[in-house]
């Protein structure tokens, strides 16, 4: 068992800033990431960021990642990478399944490790999240995410004419590097009646001649063997597809680019209070102005509801901050100044960038953080965990006092995959939802949607949806992650766990 | 609310069959669970029918009669049940083979079909297996049954037939009249009258009989169960270790890891029809905490790998805990509830309640209704429990 | 689709270290360490499996070994994720359930 004083989960901007911080301090650091390379999503960027200089504006993200590697492991920080967290138990133990990308198919290769943590630091970062649609399993189909690491990491083209759902950043982004790639781009259709992220990459995108087209929603991908086609809808104020509105596009790639949300397993395991945050992404751990999630852990970046690489960086420097000097290794004083500069440079970057929504939330997080930690009615980490999340008592009412169905999304049509893995249908679904289910994991139960191999991270959003049309109760009341371990497929060798650390 | 003639408490694969057989006889029946149908013990646990690990005698009769009722109604069910008649394999480590022959010989005595195979002809069946198992004992009439579907099924063709199917209302207790009969239930939902009542809640039960002052001997039994990935099964059947009988009736073990004694872990292998594999199992009391424990897991990968070496390569998906209720003496209790007229109990079936379920519903329609009984009942009562004592 | 060769920000691809993979038995090249799927989808192939229940056509999906819709058989081992396992010189990649159905395995007795 390898003993640390902080242990860092995800190596992307926050979590480097952390473990670097924490170094610096004096820490024994350990940083630990599932990929094959330290940065998150940085290593993907190719986009040049904003802001000061403090935060490196003007650098593109992939030499961003370069360079906060680089302090991390000149700081002293321990890194693993290719190195799975599959538990985090309620003792503190974290269970690392190591090698794991390179080795996942060889797992003679597969080391199982774990650590023991004085300090935890989650910096898990946020998943794409999913719309489904008919067709939007054909092969062609993928996440915006998907397509960037394709043409930035893996130099190959997803496809030659791309049509993109949805104009956040990341979608507006990734429009333009297919473009630079040498991809052609029909369209960005968005179901708001605005365009979600900056006018600036709006501008460089419709710059290209690329139209982006508020107020229509994905409608279908169409295709045998893979896409050949996609057709988009136009949307009323309501959200409703208007009639003879439909538009076809001659595509070979769809790329969804729906939002992303906080990556909040881990924190689960360890006990952290979630409440959800639209603005922020979803579900995300409460937590003090000093990013503490529970006693002895810390998160920062884009788990705490989902921001930027800049705000990431500054938060994960607070989290490393705390942990180091609640360890005894920082000043009462210098903690004070240092958390006063990071706050102020927080609250600049916040206050360019930031929606009014987002900033409310996020105020919100810090405040009931703040308040639960004052009144000590935190689930303490390391004892038991909590029963269920944060359920409202009516997500399980009994289906006599049920209201009659919401009117559905005519969109999804019965036939509509909604769990990939499992094959299983919306209407299957709405059957298991009229039979009695009431929670996700009860539609689970009944459909074995969420069963699979992905364990529900694709579609649990997207049964939440369903229960809440069905049942008319915010979708929120019904979505939140699993919380029993393995977090990813571990090998009954590795489980065995006496492949290399049997001490 | 509009009163019922019978009120069962639990929707479980042995509530469901309960209020599957009650309909069947005509009753109107209410079925409440605190949550969905088949959301504790049943959706935590495997589902194989078996007869082979039971006593020649009456629990065999009782595994058999099961069976056979099954097999007569599944037909019956909407939902496919995905019942499989793989035959059970029971693994023989070498020190076992005389106490294995001995096993067999008394099945057999018992008229059960049971084969001992030897080690050259267990390998050729079963290439999964480690090579040094000294043998197998094969019972080709077990099966395996997705337990979730099982209870689905029964409560859909009950409700079809005029049942009440209430989901996330959970009974807080149990109403008696002035001469002290059970009259109906009051639930977070409200009162639910009825003439008699049925608490099949499993390891829940004990709780709910509480407020009635009635004593019932049942623990929750924590079992740790692994899900494979789909598509990677060594062996499409049921296989468990022959020692996993000695673990369940709580007999000594031979030379295995201490480990292995204190947390109850036996290799239990099932294929499911969905593709994927459980592997179990373990045995603890540990109260109703359904925390997943990295070191009873080691033991159970461990385990598993000695029986078939070859999952070490093979994912682990998912991990889940449930509570088996256990009773004394692994036998469970299918009763009336003595001093309570209207009141009856069926639970307690520990490992066995898939295999039971079909048998335990028939023979509490049975008390219920006043019918001849499907199998003699007097070894299930409650009250054997406290006779001993008296 | 093809391999970005020009790039106005990245630089430009050095192919020194080319391997040879067989997809369904046919000889193609890659570089060495990009994952598979990468592989697939510079030769222009993007459908990787057919699915056990509906037969159906899948491929790359998320990217980054969560939604495993890449699965495929390689040298012999089914269900690897595609767009997370590098490639090596002479592997053998195979279309997973060509015909749909379950994978092979022991049948019961």
């Amino acid at each position: 068992m390898r003993t640390t004083d902080v242990t860092v989960i995800g190596a992307g901007p926050a979590g480097l800033a952390a473990a670097t911080e924490c170094a610096r301090a004096g820490a024994d650091v350990l940083l630990i990431d599932a990929s094959r390379q330290v940065g998150g999503q940085l290593v993907r960027q190719t986009h040049k960021f904003f802001g000061s200089s403090a935060h490196m504006a003007g650098s593109r993200g992939i030499d961003i990642a370069r360079r906060l590697g680089k302090e991390a492991k000149e700081s002293g920080v321990q890194i693993w990478i290719d190195s799975a967290v599959h538990n985090l138990t309620p003792t503190g133990e974290i269970h690392v399944v190591q090698d794991r990308l390179a080795c996942a198919e060889k797992p003679d290769a597969v080391k199982t490790r774990q650590v023991s943590a004085r300090r935890i630091i989650l910096a898990t970062g946020a998943r794409e999240k999913s719309i489904a649609f008919p067709g939007w399993t054909l092969p062609g189909v993928m996440g915006a995410g998907a397509a960037q690491t394709m043409i930035n990491l893996h130099r190959v083209l997803p496809g030659r004419r791309v049509l993109m759902v949805g104009s956040g950043n990341v979608g507006l982004i990734v429009t333009y590097q297919l473009l630079q790639a040498g991809a052609e781009v029909a369209a960005v259709v968005e179901a708001a009646c605005d365009i979600g992220g900056y006018q600036v990459h709006a501008a460089k995108v419709r710059r290209a001649g690329v139209p982006i087209l508020t107020s229509q929603a994905i409608h279908s991908a169409r295709g045998r063997r893979e896409v050949v086609g996609a057709t988009a809808v136009e949307l009323d104020g309501q959200g409703n597809a208007r009639p003879n509105t439909r538009r076809s596009f001659s595509v070979d790639t769809v790329c969804i680019a729906v939002g992303l949300r906080p990556e909040i397993r881990l924190a689960r395991m360890a006990g952290c209070r979630l409440i959800f945050c639209p603005p922020l992404g979803g579900w995300t751990p409460i937590h003090t102005e000093h990013m503490c999630v529970a006693p002895r852990v810390y998160a920062a970046g884009d788990i705490c509801g989902v921001e930027e690489a800049s705000t990431a960086m500054e938060e994960g420097r607070l989290a490393g901050m705390a942990a180091s000097a609640s360890l005894g290794l920082v000043t009462d004083e210098r903690l004070r100044r240092r958390t006063g500069q990071i706050q102020s440079r927080l609250q600049q970057l916040r206050g360019a960038t930031f929606s009014r929504r987002r900033r409310r939330s996020k105020q919100r997080l810090i405040r009931q953080g703040t308040e639960e930690w004052a009144t000590a009615d935190w689930r303490i980490y390391c004892s038991r965990r909590p029963k269920e999340p944060a359920i409202p008592v009516q997500a399980g009412k009994n289906s006599a006092q049920l209201p009659a169905p919401a009117e559905e999304d005519k969109s999804l049509r019965d036939d509509t995959i909604i769990c990939r893995c499992e094959e299983v249908t919306a209407g299957e679904i709405r059957t298991a939802i009229s039979r009695g289910a009431r929670t996700v994991s009860a539609v689970k139960r009944r459909t074995r949607a969420g069963m699979g191999l992905c364990q529900g991270r694709t579609c649990e959003m997207l049964v939440a949806r369903l229960l809440s049309q069905a049942t008319r109760q915010p979708a929120d009341v019904f979505a939140v992650d699993h919380r029993r371990p393995p977090v990813v497929p571990v090998t009954f060798g590795a489980l065995a766990g006496d492949s290399h650390d049997s001490s | 609310m509009t009163a019922a003639d019978v009120l069962v408490i639990g929707g479980g694969v042995i509530g469901a069959s309960v209020t599957y057989y009650l309909t069947r006889a005509g009753l109107q029946v209410t079925l409440c669970d605190r949550g969905d149908i088949a959301s504790g013990t049943s959706s935590a646990c495997e589902g194989q029918m078996l007869a082979v690990d039971k006593r020649p005698g009456y629990d065999l009769d009782l595994a058999l009669t099961s069976q056979k009722l099954l097999s007569e109604i599944s037909g019956e069910f909407e939902s496919v049940l995905q019942y499989q008649q793989t035959g059970s394999l029971l693994a023989v480590e070498e020190e076992d083979l005389h106490a294995a022959r001995e096993f067999v010989t008394r099945r057999k005595q018992a008229g059960l079909r049971v084969d001992l195979l030897d080690a050259q002809t267990l390998r050729s069946r079963v290439p999964a297996l480690a090579e040094d198992i000294a043998a197998g004992i094969w019972c080709p009439s077990d099966a395996t049954l997705n337990p979730m579907a099982l209870a689905y099924g029964m409560t859909v063709t009950a409700q079809e037939s005029g049942a009440r199917v209430l989901p996330y209302t959970e009974v807080l207790s149990i109403k008696k009249d002035a001469g002290g009969a059970a009259v109906g239930v009051s639930t977070s939902d409200g009162d639910l009258t009825a003439d008699r009542v049925v608490c099949a809640a499993g390891v829940w039960t004990p709780g709910i009989l509480q407020t009635v002052g009635v004593d019932v001997p049942i623990r929750p039994r924590k079992g740790h169960v692994l899900v494979a990935q789909r598509g990677s099964s060594p062996y499409q059947g049921a296989v468990q270790e022959f020692g996993y009988q000695k673990t369940i009736l709580g007999m000594k073990r031979g030379r295995v890891p201490s480990a292995l004694k204190e947390y109850g872990i036996a290799f239990v292998y099932e294929y499911t029809r969905d593709g994927n594999f459980l592997v179990g199992a373990s045995r603890q009391f540990a109260g109703f905490s359904r925390e997943v424990d990295p070191d009873v897991v080691r033991w159970l990968a461990r385990r598993a790998i000695r029986f078939v070496p070859g999952l070490s390569d093979i994912n682990v998906i998912r991990i889940y805990t449930g509570f088996r209720p256990h009773t004394p003496d692994h036998r469970p209790i299918v009763s009336r509830v003595p001093g309570v007229p209207g009141l009856f109990i069926a639970a307690g079936h520990e490992g066995a309640g898939v295999g039971l379920a079909a048998v335990t519903g028939r023979l509490t329609a049975d008390l219920v209704c006043g019918r001849a009984p499907v199998i003699d009942p007097e070894p299930l009562q409650l009250g054997r429990f406290t006779e001993g004592g008296d | 689709m093809r391999r970005i060769n020009q790039h106005p920000i990245l630089q430009g691809l050095t192919e020194d270290e080319s391997v040879t993979i067989y997809v369904d038995g046919i000889p193609m090249k890659a570089i060495a360490g990009e994952p598979i799927a990468s592989a697939l989808f510079a030769a222009g192939i993007r459908t990787f499996r057919f699915t056990p229940r509906r037969k159906e056509p899948r491929g790359f999906y998320c990217g980054i070994g969560q939604c495993t819709d890449c699965m495929m058989q390689v040298d012999g081992v089914a269900n690897v994720r595609t767009c997370v396992t590098p490639v090596t010189d002479g592997m053998q990649i195979r279309t997973q359930n060509p015909a749909g159905g379950e994978q092979p395995c022991a049948p019961p007795m």
